[in-house]
């Protein structure tokens, strides 16, 4: 998957395949898409789950970097060696699709040579019952580890955050 | 060459689509407009529920729908039989959508002239829990025919949804689903979620999902025949 056109659909640019012609200016997209995936989409299909997964960390992945980069703008930084994440159990992201697809996202980026440090977070409810911040028993259930009491109160595990940046000087 | 420092951040990953969806969703409210998302792994009925409402709705309300999918227009043609406005999103190679894409779609319509937006996202479980498309309401669908431990598997998208809809309930027993089991596990990663039991095929559980509907948004009966393009 290239960045360019991701870029594309992160900026909310419907019907990429179109656009993604006007942008690069090289390919038709259909030669593109014939030249990415030569046994044609309909193969692709079989394995819509896993791609569609794929997708989604990619535009996760394009986020963090986009982030970075701002971030170090602000700070006059040019350069990122590490990104610090914290990843709840319940953002909905699979950390090991997101490794990967940080991989292709920084590529282009003075981002090239990080990598990605994340932090796992585990669900936590705020349990009425015992009035406090209690662990689940059984994820995703969302129950008290302690009272068994079911909370739609998550205190916890859906953080998906840019915590921190090693920076060289 | 120094060693790294290390600085402290704190910026949500998806800071830029919150915020878009934050200000997408002001502007729909201060334009009266209540905004329902749909999400559900393809096939579960999303486009069959949107059939009813619209047709049902759009009778007093003004009512229209955008409509994800990877590829086709295939689902906006079978809605814009109902006579509501509708316009498809084709997303390309994404699996979601996020909220520059409903703003986009938006261009062109009044929405000042709209009571009601329902949005279909692309049918997908995984993917579209993350993104905030400045929905008022969102509205997870499980068909029967999935089995019913669907919202075990995929607990995000359930816990980020406000209201659940196990579709197709006509083939419960056809295919052995235990309904009481199914909506025990929606509630397990979403307690005291609303649980609406619907067949579009039949149409049992449509009405209560509207008189619901209708009362969550107290919308106002206007008269039918309008026009939002500007």
């Amino acid at each position: 998957m290239d960045s360019a056109k991701c870029r594309l659909a992160e900026r909310g640019e419907t019907n990429v395949e179109d656009r993604y012609v006007d942008e690069v200016g090289q390919y038709r997209s259909a030669d593109l898409f014939a030249v990415l995936f030569p046994w044609g989409p309909s193969t692709l299909r079989q394995d819509e789950e896993n791609v569609s997964r794929e997708m989604h960390e990619l535009s996760i992945a394009l986020s963090i970097v986009d982030g970075v980069l701002e971030e170090l703008r602000t700070r006059g930084v040019n350069r990122a060696s590490v990104v610090h994440l914290r990843v709840g159990k319940l953002s909905g992201v699979d950390t090991n699709a997101l490794q990967f697809s940080y991989g292709l996202a920084c590529q282009q980026a003075v981002l090239a040579e990080s990598r990605l440090a994340i932090e796992d977070v585990d669900v936590t409810v705020f349990c009425e019952a015992c009035g406090l911040e209690r662990p689940v028993r059984t994820f995703p259930i969302l129950s008290c580890a302690e009272c068994g009491a079911s909370s739609q109160r998550v205190a916890r595990g859906q953080e998906l955050e840019i915590t921190g940046m090693e920076i060289v000087a | 060459m120094s060693d790294p420092r290390i600085v402290e951040v704190r910026r949500k990953v998806l800071k830029e689509n919150d915020l878009n969806a934050r200000r997408l969703r002001e502007r729909l409210q201060r334009a009266g407009v209540q905004v329902i998302g749909l999400v559900s792994s393809p096939g579960s009925g999303k486009t069959a529920l949107l059939e009813r409402l619209l047709t049902d709705l759009g009778r007093d309300n003004r009512v229209a729908a955008l409509v994800g999918d990877l590829a086709t227009e295939n689902d906006a043609a079978r809605l814009a039989r109902s006579g509501v406005p509708v316009k498809q999103i084709t997303t390309g190679t994404i699996c979601h959508l996020d909220a520059t894409m409903v703003e986009r779609a938006l261009e062109g319509w009044n929405v000042a002239k709209l009571d009601f937006l329902f949005v279909e996202n692309v049918g997908n479980l995984v993917c579209p829990s993350s993104f905030d498309l400045g929905e008022d309401l969102r509205m997870v669908l499980v068909s029967t025919t999935e089995g019913e431990d669907k919202p075990l598997k995929y607990p995000t998208i359930f816990n980020s949804s406000d209201v659940a809809i196990v579709t197709k309930v006509d083939l419960s027993d056809a295919v052995g689903c235990d309904l009481d089991r199914l909506i025990q596990n929606i509630r397990s990663v979403r307690p005291e979620i609303p649980v609406f039991k619907i067949s579009t095929r039949t149409g049992n559980g449509i009405e209560e999902l509207e008189r619901f509907l209708l009362k969550r948004f107290a919308l106002k009966t206007v008269q039918a025949g309008y026009m939002i393009a500007d």
